[in-house]
């Protein structure tokens, strides 16, 4: 992304909320309006660290009415790759930061009777926006939040005060588990969301297709790419005739943009189909959920920026 | 109409199905029926002509995600039934619409938006008139879901 395309905000206020999760609230620095967002929307947060530049992605929790500011939730992760113990260990208010503009990959249904949201841990924070518009349009939902225990648990005295009739907790550590059932009687017409880590919503997933939902009906929210396991090196073959090496460690997008290829990208996780590249010879190795299964298949196109090559080389139209 | 068909297809992998129609509607959804009862999975009927509009409006929103619902009767019936499918938020993965017997083709005319119905052999590029403004419409291949009709394009001004 080119830097023009960036935001600058400054760290107007750390909040704690939990021993492990921080709420940042951002403002511009030349003091105008921040661009409004839609409810589920995230912005990108792009930080330095030894090993360059590096980006993170978080869910706007504010109000998506007011353009004053921005907020976020951090939760410091023990194995944490760089942002978030930036974030909790090294920023302060008055910090500058670059920001992308807000970005929706998590749009509420506009056809859903109701939606139901799913939440694990720091998974709540896309879902404060989203609640807070379908309170205001006097829409039909719920809430189920599953964290360890009380303590841990985010937004507690808000979801209370705000949706106490919508919101049911759960505090594993005090034997209340989330369980799939909570799927079991939903009326038609019901949308439902979950964020979490992967056991969490693999395994609301499963009970879903077992159950009949459709998958129009179920939506995930992804804050980083999806982990290949094992990821194969491959030479990526463009149609001018050069030859491009992919090593295991790189995207196929990261790549192309640094042998000085244009692509167009924007998420970067295989969510909006922004880098699409048409396969000339070869097999893609999907790995992104924008192109349907019949488009997999069909080893048309794929998504450099998360999917690689089944195959020793990949043609792809791009010059 | 749009997500019409003239014959139902079986879609596995639900826990519930729901067939509906008229009395040739159900008729047409036997061999499903067949299927459902074969493999013993649930389901139940509604019969259009033995039960009142709010009847069946309670039966189609009281279903749990998971039903798959089928959906058979005279062109006039169904639109009815596809409108109140659609409000409650049966999708396209949820529902099948199959019409039964001939139907009506719906012409949307561009200058006054009222919709003609016109004989079901007219076909696309062949002219009438407007039944409210007059105005010679042409009949596109553009069919809107929304309006449940083929735009009519000018065919003389």
């Amino acid at each position: 992304m080119n830097s023009e395309n960036r935001l600058k905000v400054r760290i107007e206020a750390i909040t704690k909320e939990t021993a492990s999760i921080k709420r940042f609230t951002f403002v511009g620095t030349d003091n105008k309006s921040l661009p409004p967002f839609s409810a589920g929307s995230h912005i990108i947060l792009y930080l330095k660290g030894r090993g360059g530049e590096f980006e993170r992605r978080y869910s706007l929790i504010g109000s998506q009415d007011s353009t004053e500011n921005y907020q976020i939730a951090v939760k410091l992760h023990e194995k944490s790759s760089g942002g978030s113990s930036y974030l909790h260990s090294k920023s302060k208010i008055g910090d500058i930061l670059q920001i992308s503009f807000p970005k929706n990959y998590f749009p509420l249904s506009f056809h859903a009777r109701h939606h139901v949201f799913l939440a694990a841990g720091i998974g709540i924070t896309p879902f404060l926006s989203m609640m807070r518009e379908l309170k205001d349009r006097g829409a039909s939902f719920e809430l189920h939040y599953s964290t360890k225990t009380k303590e841990d648990c985010a937004f507690y005295s808000y979801l209370i005060k705000e949706y106490s009739q919508q919101t049911h907790f759960y505090f594993t550590k005090q034997g209340k588990r989330i369980e799939t059932n909570i799927l079991l009687n939903q009326h038609i017409g019901t949308h439902v969301y979950l964020c979490g880590p992967e056991g969490f919503t693999s395994s609301f997933s499963r009970a879903a297709t077992s159950i009949g939902y459709p998958s129009a009906s179920f939506h995930y929210e992804y804050f980083s790419p999806p982990n290949i396991y094992k990821p194969r090196p491959f030479i990526l073959k463009l149609t001018n005739g050069s030859f491009l090496s992919v090593p295991d460690e790189k995207s196929t997008l990261d790549v192309l943009l640094e042998a000085g290829y244009h692509v167009p990208h924007s998420c970067k996780i295989g969510r909006c189909g922004t880098c699409e590249l048409s396969i000339v010879e070869g097999e893609a190795e999907h790995h992104d959920s924008f192109l349907s299964t019949k488009q997999k298949d069909s080893q048309v196109s794929f998504l450099p920026c998360v999917s690689r090559s089944k195959t020793k080389i990949l043609k792809v139209d791009h010059s | 109409m749009n997500g019409i068909t003239n014959e139902p297809v079986f879609q596995p992998g639900k826990r519930h199905y729901v067939l509906c129609g008229d009395e040739e509607g159900l008729d047409s959804l036997n061999p499903i029926k067949l299927i459902l009862s074969n493999e013993k999975m649930s389901f139940e009927e509604i019969h259009l002509f033995l039960e009142s509009p709010s009847e069946v409006d309670k039966k189609l929103e009281r279903q749990k995600m998971g039903t798959y619902l089928y959906v058979a009767a005279e062109g006039k019936m169904l639109r009815k039934v596809v409108s109140t499918a659609k409000k409650l938020g049966y999708s396209s993965e949820e529902a099948q619409y199959i019409r039964v017997g001939e139907e009506e083709k719906r012409i949307f005319c561009c200058r006054c938006y009222v919709i003609s119905r016109v004989n079901n052999t007219l076909n696309i590029g062949e002219h009438i008139n407007c039944t409210a403004c007059s105005l010679k419409l042409e009949l596109s291949d553009h069919y809107s879901p929304i309006k449940d009709a083929y735009l009519g394009y000018v065919a003389q001004i």
